[in-house]
């Protein structure tokens, strides 16, 4: 009886060697795997940058080549801005580099420079993919063979976190770019710019 | 000198698209409904098959209140304006000989209908190669629920805005002083009696 109310042994809790083994293991893979798919994560695009260039591929049917994909994620952006902030640099840049969580850009350039948007029209196709991710398109703007167009989430409250994802097409190359950042200082920033300011007094 | 009224909308005009790019990095959605007061869908539009010029804005008034919050330290006169706006929305499309009849249709039926759904016509110019028409939707005397431009430049190009939203015109009035915007300021945007 007493045997068995006695509290078990510390060598009854202590895992198997084996056991030990496996979990070291598994931790270090871990650890090990972090930094690599951190770093493969800067290579790799966004579901809604990813969605919106899929898109209009398919659209122009032309044979783009991927020229570079980049992603700063927030970790990347801490490291960038843990490391200039030993840089003396205008504080302009310094408060679009804070405000910024989250960027990636994709160049996709294509040899012939043949007519794309008289084939099918990649803003409606590119609108299609985005409203399904649960996007609307702010602004499309299309002259000739040069597209722009910017898109914003549907369900978009914060100023603090705002994200955008945008494209440029033309003959030749298109450009993905996607962001999430604070606007406050950028409107701040904006608005406090005394050439803004002059510049709006110029106009008529 | 008086100034013509369709300079008074093109500087309008470019205040909107001009704002709209503003408000572009920042903001998000209404979803307009035909009921809203000053909501005139203008339905789907297209960029010229032949390859004209097409600019579509769509600010709706998520992000417009986001832009409010943004200004209100700052900018509280823009701020309390925005805040009363529900949506903007800019249509510019280029006109070729493929899409000319039809747009310009369009932006008849469109006319027609504000027309007959009591909208005032507050603008109607006409020049040799320009017809510009601007409508307001009111509430009351001091408050104006919607406006609608219309611009047709017969062989360039077709222009279409739409805000939604109270807009009070001596506000609007008073983001022409605060900017220097001297056609905004001038811009009268009251029903006439």
């Amino acid at each position: 009886m007493n045997k068995l109310m006695n509290p078990p042994t510390s060598q009854t809790r202590r895992p198997k060697p084996g056991r030990r083994f496996f979990l070291f293991l598994g931790t270090l893979t871990i650890l090990l795997s972090l930094p690599v798919f951190g770093l493969a994560s800067c290579f790799f695009l966004s579901r809604q940058a990813k969605g919106l260039r899929d898109s209009v591929l398919r659209a122009t049917g032309a044979d783009w080549r991927t020229a570079i994909e980049l992603n700063a994620g927030s970790l990347a952006l801490a490291l960038a801005r843990t490391g200039l902030s030993f840089c003396d640099l205008p504080p302009e840049a310094r408060t679009v580099l804070d405000s910024v969580r989250q960027a990636e850009v994709g160049l996709y350039q294509r040899p012939s420079g043949k007519g794309l948007l008289g084939r099918t029209n990649p803003l409606d196709a590119a609108d299609q993919v985005m409203a399904t991710q649960g996007w609307d398109r702010l602004v499309g703007v299309v002259n000739h063979q040069n597209l722009v167009a910017v898109y914003v989430p549907r369900k978009q409250d914060s100023e603090s976190d705002v994200k955008i994802c945008a494209l440029v097409l033309d003959r030749r190359q298109m450009i993905v770019v996607s962001a999430r950042a604070d606007l406050g200082p950028l409107f701040e920033l904006a608005l406090n710019r005394p050439e803004w300011r002059q510049a709006l007094s110029r106009r008529p | 000198m008086t100034e013509h009224p369709s300079m008074k909308i093109k500087g309008f005009l470019r205040f909107t698209l001009a704002s709209a790019c503003l408000w572009a990095a920042l903001s998000p959605n209404l979803q307009a409904k035909d009921d809203v007061p000053g909501y005139v869908d203008f339905g789907k539009f297209s960029p010229p098959a032949s390859g004209g010029e097409f600019v579509e804005v769509h600010i709706q008034n998520n992000l417009i209140s986001m832009a409010a919050r943004l200004a209100e330290k700052s900018e509280p006169e823009i701020a309390e304006v925005l805040r009363g706006l529900q949506l903007v929305r800019v249509n510019v499309i280029g006109l070729k000989d493929d899409n000319r009849s039809e747009i310009v249709d369009r932006i008849e039926s469109i006319r027609d209908r504000l027309d007959e759904q009591g909208w005032e016509r507050i603008v109607t110019a006409q020049e040799k190669n320009e017809d510009v028409r601007v409508f307001v939707k009111t509430k009351d005397q001091d408050t104006i629920q919607g406006v609608v431009v219309t611009v047709l430049e017969a062989n360039r190009q077709a222009v279409l805005v739409n805000i939604v939203g109270n807009i009070q015109p001596e506000k609007i009035a008073l983001i022409g002083e605060r900017f220097h915007l001297d056609l905004l300021k001038k811009l009268n945007l009251k029903a006439q009696p």
